[in-house]
């Protein structure tokens, strides 16, 4: 059982609901991904389109709820849009995200450090999205932050865990639950993180843009599912030898009895 | 808040660890040795007696480990006494206050004299050592030596009673850099046994207060048992268990363990659980092996040629030209006042040139910015 | 009296409460968070809220994103 705060999940998959073809389409493939928090963005309503209202679906058939703060470039922006998600939404669970950089959406180590800080001042439940800076890391899990949502690689890149040495540390180091989140983009990608130990994964764009959302999202809740049995198996490490030159512990036998 | 020490201790069973240590097998030892981040099982591995026989290699890898990631730099300090006063009595001390010593605490003019002494021979680097005084011996006092010394040397470091939080913080205020808190054995009996008057004989305050230190995000901590009080291995298994304890929760600070071995002092006091030459290398080893960025410490305690040939097994600092009685640098006169039989007494420049020439960049001066 | 609502301008009585000005755009208010200028209007409050001349009113929802 993975637990984030006052919540209980089964599953370590967790989902975004972006950049689906249609939000049928969405339901289903997150139906079938078994995950049980999804993230919603915050917008300012189209007045004369119609968008598909997916909150109400996405309440009605139970998921947890994670807004996001995407759109926010500074803490302030970020600090506005987690209170209009809370209203919003009924929920105090935030996903800080705060990319001023629109090209690669690389999240901002200092506004995100600011942001959390007052909003964990504010009752929120804060997840911070963050590059897989461990000292970082440690700096949100001191000010309160729920969890940490390192990067394995740009999102919506699909390269995979290119962070793996500092995820490495960061799981090691962490004291709050860690979710990789963001550049997952195969279901081996996100077994590999669940072996490394991370406590969770969140992808969105391996499964939205695949070409059957449904039948990957499957595919990934198995990989979670498998990775984390692996890593509670115990595997074994890679194998590290020391190279032999003169021998240093003759003189023992040399010593009197 | 962050849980304490004993939150943990309290859970682990000594005959359990025990039995589990000894029962490691060579398997276990090989698995252990193949692996890059060892865990506590590996730890009790190492430490068995199954990895008697594999101490070459153990040393092998504990040389490559430290040499990655310290370079050939080897760091040198000299204790410095301030008192001998003890309000205490434990079995195995020089110290103890039931002990007929003559007794000294320094004044300002004498710590300034021995300052004077230790930077003659080269020293910035100085360990404050004193008994539990806290009336005489305490934080003020404390706070005023280290703001005497301050101009004089890079580093001070200090191995006192056990303070709490408040106090640490107005030290590490006035420019302590580290503190050494050994808890002599985690085992409760004992402890018990050893430590019959005084505010030593409060175990459960002596085992929290690295916590302490580590809330005031002191720079760095060592932990050590007193080798021969207890079985060695299942001490040092506690003693990793406090270390992976505090690594967990006080990031910012840097961990060092000691190896302190018993010796004769005054006092009628016998070695019940002596750690024999080859075992106090393999502990030395598996310390290194078990986390390659602790510094390893080893004390003037151990014999010239002992040293001299495990100083390039793993360790990272050591003292020299140690005097163990408070003015003893400046006077060498007094001889009745010693907390242990010193048996490496050579000068630091002997040290030195030893280290020299094994290949070691001898450092007395750590970084600083002031 | 003239509002903004999401930076289009609506003409509405003087006395116009928050949530009578909300309901004249026929928009679906599930999961809306809404701001007066730049405060928060909890949905308690829609109703006792009145707005004044000039107002800026702004509607967010939940939509899709990762």
């Amino acid at each position: 059982m993975l637990k984030i705060a006052d919540k209980e999940f089964n599953s370590r998959l967790f989902t975004g609901t972006g950049k689906f073809a249609s939000s049928e389409k969405m339901l289903a493939a997150l139906k079938a991904s078994e995950s049980e928090l999804v993230t919603l963005a915050m917008k300012r309503v189209d007045l004369k389109g119609n968008s598909d209202n997916i909150y109400q679906p996405l309440q009605e058939q139970g998921y947890n709820l994670l807004p996001n703060t995407s759109g926010a470039r500074t803490a302030a922006e970020a600090v506005f849009a987690a209170q209009l998600a809370r209203e919003a939404m009924g929920t105090n669970w935030i996903k800080l995200e705060i990319h001023p950089d629109p090209r690669y959406l690389m999240p901002d180590p200092i506004e995100t450090l600011l942001a959390a800080e007052e909003l964990v001042t504010q009752g929120f439940i804060v997840l911070p999205y963050i590059h897989a800076d461990p000292v970082l890391a440690f700096r949100l899990q001191d000010c309160g932050c729920a969890a940490v949502m390192p990067l394995g690689a740009p999102i919506g890149s699909n390269q995979g865990l290119k962070t793996e040495e500092f995820l490495r540390i960061i799981i090691e180091q962490s004291t709050v639950p860690v979710v990789v989140d963001a550049g997952i983009g195969a279901p081996s990608h996100a077994m590999a993180a669940m072996e490394m130990g991370a406590d969770a994964v969140l992808v969105n764009t391996a499964i939205a843009t695949a070409s059957d959302p449904v039948r990957i999202a499957k595919a990934f809740a198995q990989a979670v599912h498998y990775g984390r049995d692996a890593y509670l198996a115990g595997m074994p490490e890679e194998s590290t030898e020391a190279n032999a030159s003169s021998p240093l512990t003759a003189f023992l036998d040399e010593l009197p009895a | 808040m962050t849980p304490k020490f004993t939150e943990v201790f309290n859970n682990l069973n000594w005959d359990e660890q025990k039995i589990s240590i000894y029962s490691k097998t060579e398997d276990d030892v090989l698995s252990a040795l193949k692996k890059s981040n060892l865990n506590l099982e590996d730890f009790k591995a190492l430490i068995s007696p199954a990895a008697e026989s594999f101490l070459e290699t153990m040393a092998q890898k504990s040389v490559q480990l430290t040499r990655q990631r310290f370079g050939n730099t080897m760091q040198i300090f000299a204790p410095l006494y301030l008192s001998n006063v003890c309000s205490n009595i434990c079995t195995y001390c020089g110290f103890s206050i039931n002990n007929k010593l003559r007794r000294k605490t320094l004044t300002d003019d004498e710590i300034l004299a021995e300052a004077k002494a230790l930077k003659k021979r080269g020293l910035e680097n100085i360990l404050l050592v004193t008994g539990e005084a806290p009336k005489t011996v305490g934080a003020t006092y404390l706070k005023n030596a280290i703001e005497l010394l301050k101009p004089h040397f890079a580093q001070i470091n200090m191995e006192v009673q056990p303070l709490i939080g408040k106090e640490y913080e107005e030290l590490i205020d006035a420019g302590l850099h580290g503190v050494s808190l050994y808890q002599e054995t985690y085992h409760k009996g004992c402890y018990e046994e050893h430590h019959l008057v005084g505010n030593k004989k409060d175990m459960a305050f002596r085992l929290n207060s690295p916590d302490a230190l580590g809330q005031q995000n002191i720079h760095k901590i060592a932990l050590g048992v007193l080798i021969g009080l207890e079985d060695w291995r299942t001490d040092s298994l506690f003693c990793a268990n406090h270390l992976r304890h505090l690594q967990k929760y006080y990031w910012k600070t840097r961990y060092a363990i000691s190896f302190p071995r018993l010796r004769p002092c005054e006092g009628s006091y016998q070695v019940k659980h002596p750690i024999s030459d080859r075992g106090f290398v393999q502990l030395i080893l598996a310390w290194r092996l078990f986390d390659p960025d602790l510094d390893l410490t080893l004390s003037t305690r151990e014999s010239q040629s002992f040293r001299d040939q495990i100083c390039k097994l793993g360790i990272t600092s050591m003292s020299a030209e140690s005097s163990t009685q408070p003015g003893g640098y400046s006077d060498e006169s007094t001889k009745h006042l010693e907390q242990f039989e010193i048996d490496d007494d050579r000068t630091i420049a002997d040290v030195s040139a030893m280290l020299k020439k094994q290949g070691f960049e001898v450092v007395t001066k750590d970084w600083g910015w002031n | 009296m003239r509002i903004f609502i999401n930076d289009e301008s609506f003409d509405t009585d003087d006395s116009t409460a928050l949530l009578d000005a909300l309901k004249q755009i026929d928009t679906d208010l599930e999961g809306s968070a809404v701001a007066v200028n730049q405060q928060i209007i909890s949905r308690t409050n829609w109703q006792d809220t009145q707005l004044n001349d000039g107002d800026k009113v702004l509607i967010f929802r939940a939509i899709a994103g990762g």
